[in-house]
């Protein structure tokens, strides 16, 4: 190949350079997990933008790890939106995270095309400050593209929810995460999950780390508070892209 | 007094023409007027043409002319019988678009007349004013000459001159110059009785000047008092008083179509005039609304109606219009459209918003207010709800739907009486009963116990106790590492229940 060919083919949207990655302030709503922010390459979960989490197992924390980004968001106040979730959000549990219920905007929609409808309207509007989205069925790449967009021009932090067998196929999100339930984490704990980080800017393999710290602000009488003190980060192989 | 005249002399065809619409999905703003189109009245053996529009002059119609002998100049010829009813509705529509710029609004024949020397200053000038007021009448279907003028009779004698002169806008805007402005204007331009039109005629008095020249008990002997009267009252005189346009209470219009529409595309149109015509309807009652309905007929019988509700009043067409479209992609037509009611049955007093130059929290509210009314309207109501606790012990009791965001009445409640025990995140819809093998229920793989019995016990009030609520809850956890909310009665002890997942 040529230089030029080089060059246009260094030009592309699509392809990202290591040495070329600005040093992102630390801009992203706090996680709640020192060694997730650390992780994170905003320092916390991303203001605006897709978010895709992948997940396949209901109740080993997967929304609680954003529990306190939108504890945050709610208490500026902005609203967040929660588009086509599995169960119903009970509004004790978020109310004891801390999370201003009068900020939150339940979407059930009745088919995947009208969840995707609902998301985008929402992500465009500019008016939320995150939305959650529960991608049941399969997304093709357009779609997602289209949500991406939607929550970068509406600057709104877009969290969607989608199964573990979609990690294999290429998504526009700047940031992807896999959760796993880790079952070595103590029995109280409630965020039980392994995030593995499979994409972001300058990440060069996937990453993998547990949280073992709990939401400090939830649930701080029923269990004794633990400051988070590991925060081991052990690299996992790369998985097929 | 400065009084602007908006004369509409061919007030039979205009009132037509915008309530009877081909029915062709045509997007622009005019109605075809390639096609010769005629109104008729009179007995049905003999009908005479009153009103011809522009294709219709080009073919040679005229006036007074018999429907056989237009049919003698053109083939496709469209005759439509006269409707004086809607020549009223059309004159009032007018009055009502100009009742945004001023209070003082009167109806005279085929014309409205508006006071504007207060408002001049509010809408920036008479040049703007006049060219909101033509943009309004223009985006409702209707036209007019205009004439302006310090007395209501000298604006209406020039609005009825503008179209004879071609020579731009008759108008005079100071009492002193008005007797030489109209001195000129022929006398038919009053709406005097024809015999008495003809006698001056005949007597060579043929203009305003003439008859100024003549002795006014002479004139008011022969001819009746009236014609010095409105001499008198047009050069500002005499006192010329008016009674003034009340726009009504509620609004209803109505559009028919030749050719029934069978989609909701080929309504756009007409859909986007009555919205304008609410909208305009709501500015000069000063008011907004939260709801209005529009009714589909379909042939005679049948008829579908969309109710569109906004969570804040307003008076915003592109708003409603961006609404009714996300409905209508919902719900399609229920046949095919022969014609369409708008009505508003609820005004209320409008709130205008104070505008900031930072943007702030209310402002914020407006744009999540538009979301949510989009989503609702597009998916349901029920399908759009916001959160709150509510005080009950019993869980599936103990939250709420509440208005979706932004209410105070939701985050005022106050926090610290909200449980602090451990809840899920996600509650089931309804418990669901879980198998169990052994001692250990099953949810994906055996659960075991990781907290303590947290015990619930409810008596209700003025029941008896088989209503009581006695559960007992457990955090539990399988193989998986899926921690779930379980709970058994206390008193059938084996059968236990998922009620929530720890997320």
């Amino acid at each position: 190949m040529n230089k030029t060919g080089l060059m246009s083919l260094l030009q592309s949207p699509h392809i990202w350079r290591l040495g070329d990655m600005p040093r992102l302030e630390r801009s992203g709503y706090p996680t709640g997990f020192e060694a997730l922010d650390a992780a994170l390459s905003e320092h916390g979960w991303p203001r605006q933008g897709l978010t895709e989490l992948l997940c396949d197992r209901t109740g080993i924390g997967e929304v609680s790890v954003l529990l306190p980004a939108l504890a945050a968001i709610s208490a500026e106040p902005r609203c967040v939106a929660w588009i086509n979730p599995p169960y119903l959000p009970y509004a004790p549990a978020l109310a004891n995270a801390g999370v201003n219920l009068s900020q939150m905007l339940v979407v059930r929609p009745a088919s995947h095309k009208e969840t995707l409808w609902a998301a985008e309207q929402a992500m465009r509007s500019g008016a939320l400050g995150a939305v959650l989205v529960w991608l049941d069925e399969h997304t093709d790449y357009a779609a997602l593209r289209r949500l991406h967009l939607a929550a970068d021009t509406g600057a709104c932090a877009a969290f969607a929810y989608r199964s573990q067998c979609d990690g294999a196929l290429p998504s526009p999100a700047p940031l992807r995460i896999r959760l796993d339930a880790d079952l070595s984490a103590e029995v109280t704990e409630l965020c039980r999950a392994h995030v593995t980080l499979l994409k972001q800017r300058g990440l060069t393999s996937p990453r993998r780390l547990s949280l073992y710290a709990n939401i400090r602000t939830t649930h701080s009488e029923a269990i004794p508070r633990r400051v988070p003190q590991r925060h081991a980060l052990s690299l996992a192989l790369p998985r097929t892209r | 007094m400065l009084w602007i005249a908006l004369y509409l002399p061919d007030l039979p065809l205009q009132s037509v023409e915008a309530r009877l619409l081909p029915g062709t999905a045509y997007t622009n703003n005019q109605p075809s007027t390639a096609v010769a189109h005629v109104i008729a009245e009179g007995p049905d053996t003999r009908p005479v043409i009153c009103a011809v529009n522009t294709s219709a002059l080009k073919l040679g119609i005229r006036s007074g002319h018999t429907v056989a002998m237009a049919r003698a100049l053109t083939s496709t010829l469209t005759v439509t019988p006269r409707n004086r009813g809607w020549e009223r509705e059309a004159l009032a529509r007018v009055a009502t678009i100009a009742c945004q710029f001023t209070p003082s609004v009167a109806l005279d024949e085929e014309s409205v007349l508006l006071e504007v020397s207060s408002s001049l200053t509010l809408f920036g000038g008479l040049e703007k004013l006049l060219s909101r007021l033509r943009m309004g009448m223009r985006s409702s279907g209707h036209h007019a000459q205009v004439g302006i003028a310090p007395t209501p009779l000298a604006a209406l004698l020039m609005a009825r001159r503008a179209n004879a002169t071609q020579a731009g806008m008759p108008c005079a805007l100071d009492l002193g110059e008005l007797p030489a402005r109209l001195a000129d204007f022929p006398l038919s331009l009053f709406n005097w009785p024809l015999a008495t039109l003809e006698t001056l005629d005949q007597l060579g008095i043929a203009r305003i000047r003439d008859l100024g020249k003549l002795p006014r008990g002479g004139v008011a002997r022969r001819f009746g008092a009236q014609i010095i009267t409105d001499l008198d009252r047009a050069l500002g005189r005499l006192p010329d008083p008016r009674t003034y346009f009340k726009p009504p209470e509620r609004f209803t219009a109505r559009v028919e179509f030749m050719r029934e529409v069978d989609r909701f595309e080929g309504l756009r149109f007409p859909v986007r005039r009555l919205l304008g015509d609410l909208e305009t309807f709501l500015r000069a009652r000063g008011g907004a609304t939260q709801s209005w309905s529009l009714k589909f007929e379909h042939g005679r019988d049948h008829a579908s109606a969309v109710t569109i509700a906004t969570r804040q009043p307003t008076r915003h067409r592109d708003r409603w219009e961006e609404l009714l479209c996300e409905r209508m992609a919902r719900t399609p037509l229920a046949g095919e459209v022969s014609a369409l009611i708008l009505a508003c049955d609820h005004v209320v007093a409008f709130q205008p918003d104070t505008p900031s130059w930072l943007p702030d929290q209310k402002a914020q509210a407006g744009q999540v207010n538009e979301l949510v009314e989009r989503l609702s309207t597009r998916l349901g109501e029920d399908k759009v709800f916001g959160l709150a606790v509510k005080q009950d012990h019993r869980p599936e009791y103990g939250w709420g739907t509440d208005e979706p965001v932004g209410t105070a009445k939701s985050s005022a409640l106050p926090r610290a009486k909200t449980s602090r025990a451990r809840r899920p995140l996600w509650l089931t819809n309804s418990p669901k009963a879980l198998t169990a093998h052994g001692p250990h229920p099953q949810q994906n793989g055996p659960l075991a116990p990781i907290t303590d019995t947290e015990r619930i016990h409810i008596k209700m009030p003025g029941t008896h106790d088989q209503h009581d609520v006695r559960r007992e809850y457990l955090v539990a956890l399988n193989q998986q590492g899926e921690m779930s909310w379980i709970y058994r009665d206390p008193l059938s002890r084996d059968q236990w229940f998922l009620h929530g997942h720890f997320s």
